[in-house]
């Protein structure tokens, strides 16, 4: 039944504004105007955008603008439609409808490597299948001020079914020794929450160094990246200009000022669904209230709920509408409140016990966002073995770790990785695997998860954690999750 | 930077392990750590190994079969080595020890900014604790308390990763929370500073030390030493002194079967290095540290022995 509302309701919808591109996919340089509020059309409903600054002009902002050598602006990625990210099902729609010429399809990152026959679809297939960009990163790592960092760790290609981290160009082995991972592109949006700094520790709680704002000389929150790479707005957009945009020359001050006002300002989550009706009617839900409320609140609290208390949801009744608010309000409940066991979580369980026995809401903890309030990356399986789920189109890499140091306290001295994630980074066998936890809102309209999309939908989702840490959910367990993850 | 190697594991002229020198320079070699000592001139005995000391190989190469510098530990604490055991309760998992054929109460679970963090399975945990003076029971244990816990780096085999069922007769009704979200409003994030340094920030008058503890063998800082060293990075910042001199130890402990578990070599050295790289990584002029460490023996009387496994860093003023 719901498939069929849905489908009426996303007719309906589509149809009231078939003429409003800005609502669809933006091109870059596009002119006219992108309204305060916008809402748009998904599987599940509506999902809304909001820009608390009021409209925007898109001649000439540089979020709209290509700026690099590839025709690619920020928007590019980062489509208000998808959440201020791109999903898979967008992007095959996009290579349709542009016969693969978008440059969101780019060479450097919009195809599995460059080296392929970019004309072939199948050279995206990453990118098509799993909403996939290549991310490349030096080897050995750098740290903030460029000097090399000794690595904890070996790493050898096992698989590269792109041929990219053994090709002579762009691999490992080239002159500039790179690692290609891949990875999915994380909403502009409710920044104000990813950013906030809470009193943030000097130190990581892995108990290394926090990254500092050059600016304020504060150290910062760390969740920006998936990899917590680039400690603020202003450096993640430089770097993005020179790699994702293949721009030669640094963004301007005036341009940098404009893209992190603008991402500041934006904001985005589910506005309505096709079942439960308007959702602004519970508290933290819709992007309203993402604006509204203040952002750096630990929610795993009764007093401050991560995604407040759903009371209204929980009326009885046997409308449709009824039905499916409890079953959320059910999802809810178990998201913030019944404990499974959690083991083998580097980042987690080195602090609190392994094997601890805890919710969703212990790691998902930051009220209105589900991130983690402190600096958040942690290992769950998503990339490593033996919990990622088989991924053979993927690169898959043999970590060793320094006998001279202590192991993984989980994964031991030799690890399988499809991304090894923020080790990458900071060069430590601890942080194999390890990815920031990133916001749960928009995600109705931003599939697939994880950050490597291994999973094409919210059931998978409910499906890995499911098995990752047996604990053995019902049918109405995961059906229950799942819509209360949609109207997120 | 100076450098002092004071290396001086031997200087007292006690013999090296109990556990012959193939065994003992596998065991050096593979991992690097803790080394065993006895006493001079005794006798150290010597067994084949049998299946079961097979299976629990990585626990015998951890112990020392000598006796130690001091003859046993103060009855009331218990320092041993085991394999950690988590039982499930009705509110939250409790863990506990074997020691002898009596278990013992280590603690509940926690969260961040719990005072003690819970063992892992999968891996040996070094107890440090006294017994409390009531011999009162939680979880079927008996207490510990205070307890120092240390996990074992690396993995044991030898440790199952069971839990055990919930039974009605086993409660930690103090937990009446029990494994889902507290009562807040609070932030875990939110540093208190006066609580992060174990001295106040006051001003500095000549100098101040800090102290930072370690877990057995280990040279990293946790989550809550962070917070301990941040606000000594918050009283360098509010001082800036003109010397900071961190210092760096390795620990012994005395077990309460006799036998004396050393930390293992260099590792003083590590601890001093590495702090020395956190605070330079936080923004402390690495110009103005000044990096010692000692790796000569602790004098380990079984109790309070885990104050050992260090760093002291020294704030120097301008006067």
């Amino acid at each position: 039944m719901r498939a069929c509302l849905a489908y009426v309701f996303i007719l309906i919808s589509v149809a009231a504004r078939a003429d409003d591109t800005l609502r669809q996919w933006i091109d870059p340089n596009a002119s006219g105007i992108l309204p305060a509020n916008t809402l748009h059309a998904n599987r599940f409903g509506e999902l809304g955008v909001l820009n608390t600054a009021g409209d925007v002009h898109l001649a000439a902002h540089p979020f709209f603008s290509a700026l690099g050598t590839n025709g690619r602006a920020c928007v590019s990625c980062h489509q208000p439609r998808y959440a201020m990210s791109v999903s898979a099902p967008g992007l095959r729609e996009r290579w349709r409808a542009t016969n693969g010429k978008d440059p969101v399809f780019a060479a450097i990152d919009g195809s599995n490597c460059p080296h392929l026959p970019q004309v072939d679809e199948t050279s995206h297939s990453l990118l098509l299948e799993r909403g996939l960009f290549r991310v490349t990163l030096p080897w050995p790592p750098r740290d903030a001020h460029g000097k090399i960092i000794d690595p904890e760790f070996t790493i050898e290609v096992i698989r590269d079914p792109t041929g990219c981290n053994t090709h002579r160009d762009y691999g490992i082995h080239s002159s500039t020794p790179t690692i290609s991972v891949y990875r999915r592109p994380r909403p502009v949006a409710n920044l104000k929450y990813v950013i906030a700094n809470n009193g943030q520790s000097l130190f990581a709680k892995d108990g290394t160094p926090a990254s500092i704002d050059r600016e304020t000389g504060l150290p910062t929150a760390m969740n920006l990246m998936s990899d917590a790479r680039h400690a603020t707005l202003k450096l993640q957009a430089v770097d993005a200009g020179f790699t994702h945009l293949q721009m030669h020359a640094p963004l301007t001050t005036q341009q940098l000022t404009q893209i992190v006002d603008f991402e500041l300002q934006v904001y985005t989550a589910q506005s309505a669904d096709t079942i439960g009706g308007p959702l602004q009617s519970s508290e933290a839900l819709g992007p309203d209230s993402l604006a509204r409320e203040k952002p750096g609140i630990f929610g795993d609290t009764l007093a401050t709920p991560v995604f407040g208390s759903f009371a209204a949801w929980r009326t009885a009744g046997d409308d449709p509408k009824a039905i499916f608010r409890a079953s959320v309000a059910r999802g809810y409940d178990i998201f913030f409140t019944r404990p499974f066991w959690i083991r083998d979580v580097m980042n987690f369980n080195n602090h609190l016990g392994n094997p601890a026995k805890r919710t969703c809401a212990s790691c998902h903890n930051t009220r209105m966002t589900g991130m983690d309030i402190s600096a958040g990356w942690m290992d769950i399986g998503t990339t490593n073995s033996p919990w990622a789920n088989e991924s053979p189109e993927l690169p898959l890499f043999e970590i060793t770790c320094n006998k001279e140091l202590p192991p993984h306290p989980y994964l031991n001295r030799i690890i399988y990785t499809q991304d090894p994630g923020r080790a990458l980074i900071s060069g430590r066998c601890n942080d194999v695997g390890a990815i920031v936890i990133q916001q749960l809102r928009g995600l109705a309209a931003r599939a697939p998860y994880f950050s490597n999309g291994s999973a094409q939908n919210l059931r998978e989702v409910v499906d890995f954690y499911d098995r990752r840490f047996n604990i053995r959910f019902t049918e109405q367990d995961k059906q229950d999750l799942v819509n209360f993850l949609s109207v997120l | 930077m100076k450098r002092e190697t004071s290396n001086e594991l031997l200087a007292t002229g006690q013999a090296e392990t109990t556990l012959g020198p193939a065994l003992m320079d596998a065991y050096q070699k593979r991992q690097g750590v803790t080394g065993c000592r006895a006493p001079a001139g005794e006798k150290k005995p010597r067994a084949p190994l049998s299946l079961r000391e097979k299976g629990l190989k990585s626990l015998l190469l951890l112990l020392c079969f000598g006796s130690a510098i001091a003859a046993i530990p103060p009855a009331s604490h218990r320092n041993f080595l085991a394999c950690p055991i988590v039982r499930d309760t009705q509110t939250v998992p409790c863990w506990l020890a074997e020691y002898e054929g009596e278990l013992y109460y280590l603690g509940i679970q926690t969260d961040m900014n719990g005072e003690w963090t819970p063992p892992s399975l999968g891996h040996r945990v070094l107890v440090e604790g006294t017994m409390a003076p009531d011999t009162s029971r939680i979880c079927g244990g008996i207490v510990l308390k205070p307890i120092v816990t240390s996990v074992l780096p690396e993995l044991d085999p030898t440790c199952n990763s069971t839990v055990l069922p919930a039974e009605d007769r086993y409660t930690v009704p103090f937990a009446s929370l029990g494994a889902g979200p507290g009562k807040g409003p609070k932030s875990e994030s939110t540093p208190n500073v006066a609580a992060q340094s174990p001295q106040s920030l006051d001003d500095l008058s000549a100098a101040k030390s800090f102290v930072i503890l370690y877990d057995f063998d280990n040279a990293s800082i946790t989550a809550k030493t962070s917070r301990v060293l941040a606000g000594v990075v918050r009283f360098i910042q509010a001082h800036h002194p003109s010397r900071i001199e961190i210092v760096g130890y390795r620990g012994a402990v005395l077990l309460s079967n006799g036998n004396l578990l050393v930390e293992k070599t260099g590792i003083s050295e590590d601890r001093a290095k590495r702090m020395a790289q956190l605070l330079n990584g936080a923004g402390v002029d690495s110009r103005k540290v000044e990096i010692n460490w000692r790796d000569k023996d602790s004098i380990a009387s079984g109790a309070n022995d885990f104050v050992q496994r260090r760093v002291e860093v020294t704030v120097i003023s301008n006067q």
